[in-house]
């Protein structure tokens, strides 16, 4: 049976079998081919070209005051994008009718809600690209309006916008973000790391309508929304302190002027107002000088606000008291024929170191600062905060000049005085601050807590230093004084005073060196620093006008001090004093 | 596939020989074979079916999403322009501006009372507008102080409520003698808020303002 030849059928249905194997095999490695060795890539392939990935945006974190009130948020903003290869008529419905739009109607139409030229808007309808840009980052209700319009060439893009429904309460500390939402500038720069978010993405797969194709993987990467940053300022006194300060920088045609509202048993900054200040949303309208925080950043000379430092420093050396006697002159030469004058003329004076802080006089103020070693007073200045950034670490905060050694044999005397040092706006605060305080300096408290939008909360400041600078008994000897200040009259100080209320304060009118370094101009920087209420002071305010034009002493100071100071009292509901200022002698 | 192993077997068979009830065999399994072809082409017919519609559910189903996400944005956006609408109404800016419209000064005598100890603190005295006291209107700039409440119809919508509680205690009084203070006073308060709120939509260009003044204008309203 083997040995014999197949039948010519059975031949041919081999064949055929064979034919089919062979063509079996050839579509199985095919097969193998495309859905084993090529699938990877065939599979990438076809999902490029039905995927879309889309970057969902994360929401920058908002900055809140002390109340919850919010001075810097981010919402969503528009783009308005035209297509120029597409731009032409197009029908649209007009109450009811069909209607053929031209494309002159549609720019002025454009023009008309985006606020903008409509030749402008003509410009840039027009060109071969197949991306143009007309506005950029318009509100939410403008791009209401601009998609009622039913435009097909214009295709508006959502953009995170960041606002600061305040405007420039707070903008110097606030600082701003770019277009782009890049940090610029302050605590925007500087707190990035709460505020920043973390952009998720969506990829799903769409049909060619561009709807996602019925359970095909969405895959998506959620954002990270960013953090809320607190802050201890308090924006209803801020915005009272801002317009305040914005008066008398402009009534004293000064080149600017701050105003800071410490807690003084806890350190937090309740206000930091500037004038003039910048608007966060529109941060380009004022000079690149204005857009930063001056009190932070600004060094000056700080003139006779440090004389208390000097008498303090004394009186805790045990080596004077508020009524230690001196003859002072008006005119004193020191270290080799270095003349030191006083602000006002006057004859030898009697005075007692209140005295001497009543009227300011330098001549006096060098009797007792010289009765300390220059070491020693070097020694309060640091432990005063002076010559040192603070613990708010602010973005380009100064850190002032003290020297360890003096310069030469007169600043040995002008430093009691406040010159041959330069402090910071924040600095001269905290030196009040260590006084209200009994002698106890806090670190400046600017930046509460952050909290991320998992709601975890951490502090953003490191823990709270507190540096014993003054006995207990030195610092209510410098409050009486400073009370005296105020309370008696004589002074510059008594124009500070707030019927009812006990008052500590102290003016200073410090001269401005030359930019060239060498002597003074002929404008000042005016400041008054203080405390209320005195018995018990629970809030310092320093006030300072630099290069004021139309007054030239401290006097152009004590009305914004006592403005603020007012307002103060108010909103904190502090009850007028029951007691009277304890009266020191000024004179012997 | 079968057919072709079949015809082997049959070539090399060395006779042939009738089998039989063969017929009879073919009759008994042929219609059990129509029966399954025919519960098969059913079962296929219907899984066809189902699975038609199950697609159909699910993709009107992701056209409902697609609708439904797209009114999510919508309703999105409207919250967000009505927020910053209530963020530039109660800015300090506005609050200050409209503050000041209305004649209100800040008084520099505050004065206490401290009710547990019967006491007064501080001398009272009325504001004035002292040179010092009063800052002027508002100096600190704001681009994002878009909505802003118009004095002069929170003044008329005052106005107008304080006239109507007037109104409604003088008919009080006259018509009903024996009217309790209690029965008057929800009265008058519905009567004013109303009012408050007409008064805005009145005079109000755009639908912007009366989202704002429905918030910022009736502060005082329910006292008088």
């Amino acid at each position: 049976m083997r040995n014999r030849a197949p039948s010519l059928e059975a031949l041919r249905l081999r064949r055929l079998m064979a034919g089919i194997a062979v063509l079996a095999v050839i579509f199985g490695l095919r097969l193998v081919q495309f859905q084993i060795i090529q699938a990877p890539q065939i599979n990438a392939e076809s999902l490029a070209r039905r995927s879309i990935t889309t970057t969902v945006p994360a929401m920058r974190g908002d900055i809140v005051d002390a109340n919850g009130k919010i001075l810097a948020t981010t919402v969503m903003s528009y783009d308005i994008n035209v297509d120029p290869t597409m731009v032409k008529p197009f029908n649209a419905k007009v109450n009811g009718v069909d209607t053929t739009i031209s494309v002159d109607q549609a720019a002025n139409e454009l023009a008309a809600i985006l606020g903008m030229d409509p030749v402008e808007v003509m410009k840039k309808l027009q060109g071969t690209s197949h991306y143009s840009q007309v506005a950029k980052q318009v509100d939410g209700s403008t791009y209401v309006k601009v998609k009622n319009l039913d435009i097909p060439w214009v295709f508006p893009q959502q953009v995170p916008k960041r606002i600061y429904p305040n405007g420039a309460l707070a903008g110097n500390l606030l600082g701003f973000v770019g277009t782009e939402g890049q940090p610029l500038e302050g605590l925007e720069v500087s707190e990035n790391k709460c505020l920043a978010g973390v952009d998720g993405s969506e990829t799903y797969q769409r049909g060619v309508d561009g709807i996602k194709i019925p359970g095909s993987a969405d895959v998506k990467v959620a954002p990270k929304n960013g953090g809320t940053l607190k802050l201890t300022i308090d924006s209803d006194l801020q915005y009272y302190a801002q317009q305040v300060m914005a008066k008398y920088v402009r009534n004293e045609r000064a080149d600017w002027g701050s105003a800071i509202v410490v807690e003084a048993k806890t350190g937090k900054i309740l206000a930091a107002a500037e004038a003039p200040s910048v608007d966060p949303n529109n941060y380009s309208a004022v000079d690149a000088g204005n857009r930063s925080s001056r009190i932070f950043r600004v060094t000056f000379e700080p003139g006779s606000t440090v004389k208390m430092v000097t008498a303090a420093t004394a009186i805790d050396q045990g080596v004077a008291t508020p009524l230690t006697h001196v003859l002072a002159p008006q005119t004193s030469y020191v270290a080799n024929n270095f003349r030191i004058s006083d602000s006002h003329m006057h004859g030898l004076e009697k005075l007692t170191l209140q005295g001497i802080l009543i009227e300011s006089s330098n001549t006096g103020i060098i009797q007792i600062g010289i009765k300390s070693p220059y070491a020693t007073r070097v020694k309060y200045w640091k432990n005063f905060g002076l010559g040192s950034r603070t613990a708010v670490n602010f973005p380009g905060e100064a850190s002032g000049i003290i020297h360890e050694t003096a310069p030469d044999g007169a600043s040995v005397y002008t430093s009691m005085f406040g010159q041959a040092m330069t402090i910071t706006p924040m600095q001269s605060a905290f030196v009040y601050q260590t006084f209200a305080n009994l002698g106890v300096r806090l670190s400046p408290k600017l930046l509460d807590t952050c909290t991320a939008a998992d709601g975890t909360v951490t502090q953003v400041q490191k823990a709270q230093t507190a540096t014993r600078v003054l006995k207990t008994s030195t610092a209510r000897q410098i409050i009486s004084m400073l009370e005296g200040d105020v309370a008696q009259k004589g002074g510059v100080g008594s124009t500070a005073a707030i019927p009812g209320y006990r008052i500590g304060g102290k003016s200073g009118t410090a001269q401005i060196a030359n930019d060239n370094g060498v002597g003074y101009g002929l404008l000042h920087a005016i400041s008054f620093i203080g405390m209320a209420p005195a018995e018990d002071p629970q809030y310092v305010l320093a006030v300072t006008i630099y290069k004021p034009r139309t007054v030239s002493n401290s006097m152009g100071a004590t009305p914004p001090f006592k403005a603020i100071l007012e307002q103060v009292l108010r909103t904190y509901r502090v009850p007028p004093s029951t007691t009277k200022s304890p009266i020191i002698p000024a004179t012997w | 596939m079968s057919a072709v192993f079949n015809l082997k077997p049959t070539s090399a068979r060395p006779a042939l020989s009738l089998v039989q009830g063969l017929r009879a065999v073919t009759d008994r399994q042929a219609n059990p074979r129509l029966a399954f072809a025919g519960l098969l082409t059913a079962g296929l017919l219907a899984i066809a079916v189902l699975n038609l519609l199950l697609n159909l559910a699910t993709s009107s189903g992701v056209y409902e999403l697609a609708g439904l996400k797209a009114q999510k944005a919508r309703l999105e956006l409207s919250s967000q322009i009505v927020k910053q609408q209530v963020d530039s109404l109660s800015s300090n800016q506005n609050l200050a501006s409209a503050a000041q419209a209305m004649g209100m000064i800040a008084n520099a005598n505050p004065v206490f009372l401290d009710v547990t100890n019967k006491k007064v603190y501080g001398e009272p005295a009325a504001a004035t507008l002292g040179a010092d006291s009063r800052v002027s209107g508002n100096l600190i700039a704001n681009a994002q102080w878009t909505t802003k409440s118009h004095a002069d119809q929170i003044r008329a919508a005052l106005s107008a409520e304080q006239a109507k509680a007037t109104e409604n205690v003088a008919t009080s009084v006259a018509t009903d003698s024996t009217a309790t203070a209690s029965s008057t006073k929800p009265a008058s308060v519905t009567g004013s808020w109303t009012n408050a709120a007409q008064g805005y939509v009145g005079g109000a260009k755009s639908s912007t303002s009366q989202v704002g003044l429905a918030g910022g204008g009736i502060p005082a309203a329910p006292t008088h």
